[in-house]
């Protein structure tokens, strides 16, 4: 059985000085989230793939998550419905990083070009405003929410402006999934599909434009999610250029839209990946956690080039420079490839001897390919939606390359380990 | 011609008609035109002379007349000479009649003309008349003129100087109009009328109304009058009128709109499903006459207009300068209409051509893009082909169809074409739903506000009391689902179905993909089978593509560069209409600022767009079988390498790994034409559109297919 060896100089180990302190009760928070929903541990466990045992342990204060089940304590957060900081405080307390370091709550966001494009593209998708907003991991679903959501109010109203949050839980039935978009929605009385749409039809009956954020649409059941879509398509169609849609999701709402032909909502939205920081961007989110004088044109650069635009490592990198260090500067690229979210990023995908030939060879490539809206090569994907490659310019269009040099380090490492640990 | 010589020429032509007129009223002897009708001062004086040597004859004559009391046979009979200096002398009875000689001392016109004297013996008094050919009357002396003649010269003078009045009148009212700066230009071209700044067309009607010319000058720009008095009365119009006014040319619902830190009124406009380009509302301001152009511009500054087109009417012209600055730049939203724009607003026959062109000037076109890329059509400008289909049901009595096709082939524009056309039908009403899931019937006790448990007999009769008693034609989009889980209940509902149509109350039109499509094509026990007739949507007509790729262009003013370009575009597409509009979009997103045609660099930039791979993409789970799905994409990958494949090219792949089922593989290929990703040639498959082997990298296709096939085995 492989298991992570000993990262390298991460940023987690703590004699570095650059682990994170555990600010809260673990046992504390996770059991205030489980009573907010009525989560019983037997629920949580089966979601996600625990014992009732291990989780009850963790309630109680007895244990804390290991660090290889970082992604299961990942997937206890959705299934709570915690928001994004919500998630990143559980994290935090159990000692792991955060999931989405980069797109919080800040109201200074450094996207807001981005964001005001996005709703300007938005606008011009007449007579079907629908814009399915992809992010690959470690970004928010959508990242930025609240600020996308405060340019949606002044664009469209306080009143107009919807958030819709699927229930994570796949053994929610239709009534409570709808009742919950109900509430979210401030429509009373909602308690089936039908009374759901009936309450947003009157809405936009009533000549009204409104404005619906969907946050991780790709949740949930599958034919509760179908219910939703086929309800947004339809009043879409019969109330043209009145309901402007903003789907966020990752990896499986971009699988629901190329490959399952069913959602017709999908097939007549456009497609819109939240793009890497730029210098702009990238200056702003160290501005948020470096004092001005540090924010220099070396350091960006520096981030740019070590980090590739990945948010976790742009938010290592910064963590590492907020903190006095005697490390030279060239040995930042070596530190951010034992970042933890790396090595889970790659594990998943190299059960396959197959896989990680592919991958290894890979590795050894500056270009990965030409970059599509949808990657056939199912693990090429994979590695796409995990962050580890992005799509960047090249002589003939767009091309996937490893995100930085750390992510091919980090990469080579973990099937070196997993040879080793075949061996 | 050079401007010299025509400045040149202009004066000739001034100076000769100053000599013409300044001779006829001063020298009319000298005019060329009036000189013979004016008398000769030198025939008048030699003239005169004969007048003396006729009065000597006539003197001798009386002599022997009253002593004779007899007429004189002859003239040297009387004493006188016959020959004189001017005239011949001749006798007849009672009857002195001279002629003038031909001497050189007179006009050759006087030449032999006469004037006879007559003697009356009763009173012995002479009298003179002209002979013939008769001497002009202008040289004939007073008493020679008839009493008639006397008179009618005098009117003949005062016709003249009438004439000549009228001509000077005339002359004036030309130059008036072919030199008055605002007439002459519209009279040289009536056109021009309509691009007036609105504050001159009152002065211009009057002094139309003042020469008579309003209504041909009206008819000739091809303006109404109904317009042309609308026009007139806009200056006098409050703000909320006018803008109401300028919405409805556009057919625009106004609406006021409030909170706006702009002065002036600012309105919201919200566009018909007809508007040719994807702008659905925008914002209007209409500021103040009394602010100029500069401190509007700060205005528009500091206003937050969000992500709405905001149409400036600028009140008047020495504040459109900076306005149009300002709006020149295509990055902002703003359209600065300036007061020659609204002339044309409010007299052009239509006034949204005037719109669109001001918005292509001024904003991105991919704001105002007039392709729609995805979903079903709902314009009818923008809907193009599909008329032998559209016959099929519309053209016939009342059935049921099945409408089958892969995903944005163009089912639900179809549809939507359908509902259209059949919206005035005297005994037919058209009820569109989408479904989205398999329920039917409560989707459709929702719509007609029934409760949700009812039965389709009552929903039926519902709708058909809701329609006036009309036949319903119900037009049922997504019913692939509705048409999986009723074949689980033995197809209870489409027995249904099929019996309200064999009564005629109802017929249907159901739209999906494979699911429809195989139980009423390859499925022989299906009650499917005969429940209608099966219409496949494919590609569409050569003809429509090409209309498809440049009418939407025409209506920005822009065109393809080459016919050729758009035989590419069609040609790549594989006739595919959502392709060739994204395409065509994407040439507009490459087109340079200013450009007004599409190159064969913007064309080739828009086939290898990621919006066209986008497009192309989905086609990976065609069926709910995952082996069937699997199968799909060891088919596609195979015409990927090799560019075709066949059944026994297929058979052959397979049979190493797997005993390959001929039937499958015949419904995979059936599938992947019907999604119109493969097209038959013979006993080939192809790609249907020639951008779908773009997706693939030679060196991954070997890989994708051993993958597939290691997983089929």
């Amino acid at each position: 059985m492989f298991d992570f060896p000993p990262s390298p100089r991460s940023v987690r180990d703590p004699e570095d000085r650059l682990d994170l302190p555990v600010s809260e009760d673990f046992a504390g928070l996770l059991t205030t989230f489980m009573r907010r929903i009525r989560a019983s541990a037997s629920g949580v466990a089966t979601e996600i793939g625990m014992s009732r045992e291990a989780v009850n342990n963790w309630r109680h204060g007895l244990s804390l998550p290991n660090r290889k089940h970082r992604h299961r304590l990942v997937d206890c957060a959705r299934y709570l419905r915690l928001s994004e900081q919500e998630t990143d405080r559980l994290l935090k307390s159990a000692g792991f990083e955060p999931e989405y370091p980069v797109g919080g709550q800040a109201p200074d966001q450094p996207y807001a070009d981005y964001v005001a494009r996005l709703f300007e593209r938005l606008q011009r998708l007449a007579p079907y405003p629908i814009l399915m907003l992809l992010s690959q991991a470690h970004w928010g679903q959508p990242p930025f929410r609240e600020s996308l959501l405060a340019t949606a109010r002044q664009l469209y109203g306080d009143a107009a402006v919807l958030h819709i949050r699927p229930p994570y839980s796949v053994e929610a039935d239709a009534r409570d999934y709808f009742t919950a978009l109900g509430a979210q929605c401030g429509f009373a009385g909602v308690d089936s599909d039908f009374a759901f749409e009936a309450a947003l039809e009157r809405r936009l009956a009533a000549g009204e434009r409104v404005f619906c954020l969907v946050s991780r649409f790709e949740q949930g059941e599958a034919h509760l999610r179908e219910a939703l879509a086929g309800i947004l398509r339809g009043l879409s169609e019969m109330y043209s250029g009145k309901l402007h849609l903003l789907l966020c999701g990752g990896e499986a709402l971009a699988e629901l839209k190329y490959q399952s032909g069913d959602l017709s909502l999908l097939n007549i939205a456009s497609v819109e990946t939240w793009p890497d920081p730029g210098p702009a961007e990238l200056r702003a989110l160290a501005a948020r956690q470096l004092p001005a004088a540090q924010v220099d044109a070396a350091l960006l650069s520096r981030l740019e080039r070590d980090c590739g635009g990945h948010p976790a490592l742009i938010d290592e990198a910064l963590r590492w420079h907020a903190v006095p260090s005697t490390w030279d500067q060239p040995d930042l690229s070596e530190c951010l490839a034992g970042s933890a979210r790396l090595w889970e990023g790659f594990v998943p995908l190299l059960a396959e001897a197959e896989a990680r030939a592919r991958i290894s060879a890979w590795l050894t490539q500056a270009s990965l390919g030409r970059a599509q809206p949808y990657l056939i090569d199912r693990l090429l994907r994979r590695l796409f939606w995990a962050n580890l490659v992005t799509a960047r310019p090249g002589a003939d269009g767009l091309q996937l390359e490893w995100r930085c040099e750390a992510v091919r380090r980090a990469g080579r490492q973990v099937i070196a380990a997993w040879s080793d640990a075949g061996a | 011609m050079s401007p010299a010589r025509t400045i040149w020429l202009r004066r000739l032509a001034v100076a000769a008609v100053a000599l013409f007129v300044g001779s006829a009223l001063l020298l009319p002897q000298w005019n060329p035109l009036l000189s013979r009708l004016t008398e000769s001062p030198t025939n008048l004086a030699w003239l005169s002379n004969g007048w003396s040597e006729l009065q000597t004859a006539r003197m001798h004559v009386t002599v022997y007349a009253s002593e004779r009391d007899e007429w004189p046979s002859d003239l040297a009979e009387a004493g006188v000479q016959p020959l004189g200096e001017i005239f011949e002398l001749s006798l007849q009875p009672n009857d002195l009649v001279a002629t003038v000689r031909a001497t050189p001392r007179l006009d050759r016109v006087l030449h032999g003309h006469r004037v006879i004297l007559h003697w009356d013996p009763q009173s012995q008094l002479w009298s003179c008349r002209a002979g013939d050919p008769p001497i002009p009357e202008r040289y004939l002396p007073v008493n020679c003129h008839s009493e008639a003649s006397l008179v009618g010269n005098t009117t003949r003078w005062l016709a003249i100087v009438l004439v000549l009045s009228l001509l000077v009148l005339l002359a004036l009212a030309v130059l008036l109009i072919w030199r008055h700066p605002l007439i002459a230009p519209i009279q040289r071209e009536p056109a021009r009328l309509r691009r007036l700044p609105l504050a001159l067309l009152p002065r211009v009607d009057t002094a139309l109304g003042w020469l008579q010319r309003r209504e041909a000058t009206l008819a000739a720009a091809g303006v109404a009058a109904a317009d042309w008095q609308e026009a007139l009365g806009y200056a006098r119009l409050n703000p909320s009128a006018r803008a109401r006014l300028l919405a409805l040319r556009v057919a625009a619902r106004c609406a006021d709109s409030s909170g706006w830190n702009l002065p002036g009124a600012v309105y919201e406009w919200t566009f018909s499903a007809e508007m040719p380009v994807s702008l659905e509302r925008c914002l209007v301001w209409l500021p103040p006459a009394s602010v100029d152009g500069a401190q509007l511009v700060r205005h528009l500054r500091q206003a937050q207009t969000g992500l709405d087109v905001l149409l400036v009417f600028v009140p008047d012209a020495a504040a459109e300068a900076p306005l149009r600055v300002l709006c020149a730049d295509r990055a902002n939203l703003c359209v600065c209409l300036g007061p020659e724009t609204q002339t044309a607003w409010l007299l052009e026959r239509e006034a949204l051509p005037v719109l669109l062109r001001a918005m292509a000037r001024q904003l991105r076109l991919t704001r105002i893009s007039p392709y729609q890329t995805r979903g079903g059509i709902a314009r009818a400008s923008s809907f193009f082909g599909r008329e032998s289909l559209l016959a099929r049901v519309v053209l016939r009595e009342p059935s049921n169809y099945l409408l089958i096709g892969g995903r944005q082939l163009g089912k639900t524009s179809l549809m939507k074409a359908i509902e259209r056309r059949l919206r005035e039908h005297p005994q037919l009403a058209c009820v569109y739903v989408v479904l989205r899931d398999h329920r039917l019937l409560p989707r459709l006790a929702a719509q007609s506000g029934l409760p949700l448990d009812s039965d389709l007999e009552t929903i039926v009769a519902e709708l058909r009391r809701q329609h006036g008693g009309k036949r319903l034609l119900l037009l049922i989009d997504e019913a692939d689902p509705f048409f999986r889980a009723d074949a689980a209940r033995d197809y209870a509902e489409i027995a249904a179905m099929r019996a309200l149509s064999e009564e005629g109350r109802c017929h249907f039109l159901l739209a999906g993909f494979w699911d429809l499509y195989a139980a009423a094509a390859l499925d022989y026990q299906s009650p499917l089978r005969n429940f209608g007739e099966v219409i496949k949507v494919g590609g569409l007509e050569p003809e429509a593509c090409r209309e498809l790729a440049s009418v939407p262009l025409a209506v920005l003013n822009l065109r393809f560069a080459d016919p050729t370009l758009i035989e590419r575009v069609v040609a790549q597409s594989g006739r595919r209409a959502n392709l060739i509009a994204i395409l065509c979009q994407e040439c507009l997103e490459s087109l340079e600022q200013g450009a007004a045609a599409i190159q064969a660099g913007d064309v080739e930039r828009a086939l290898a767009s990621q919006a066209v791979l986008d497009a192309l993409a989905g086609w990976g789970r065609l069926s709910h079988d995952e082996a069937a799905s699997r199968l799909d994409r060891v088919i596609v990958y195979r015409v990927a390498a090799q560019g075709w494949t066949s059944l026994a090219d297929l058979v052959a792949l397979l049979r190493p790994r797997t005993s390959p089922d001929v039937e499958s593989l015949r419904r995979s290929l059936a599938r992947l034409q019907l999604a119109y990703v493969l097209d038959r040639s013979g006993e080939r498959f192809v790609f249907a559109v020639p951008l779908f082997a773009r997706q693939f990298e030679a060196a991954e296709i070997p890989v994708l297919l051993e993958e597939e096939l290691r997983r089929l085995g």
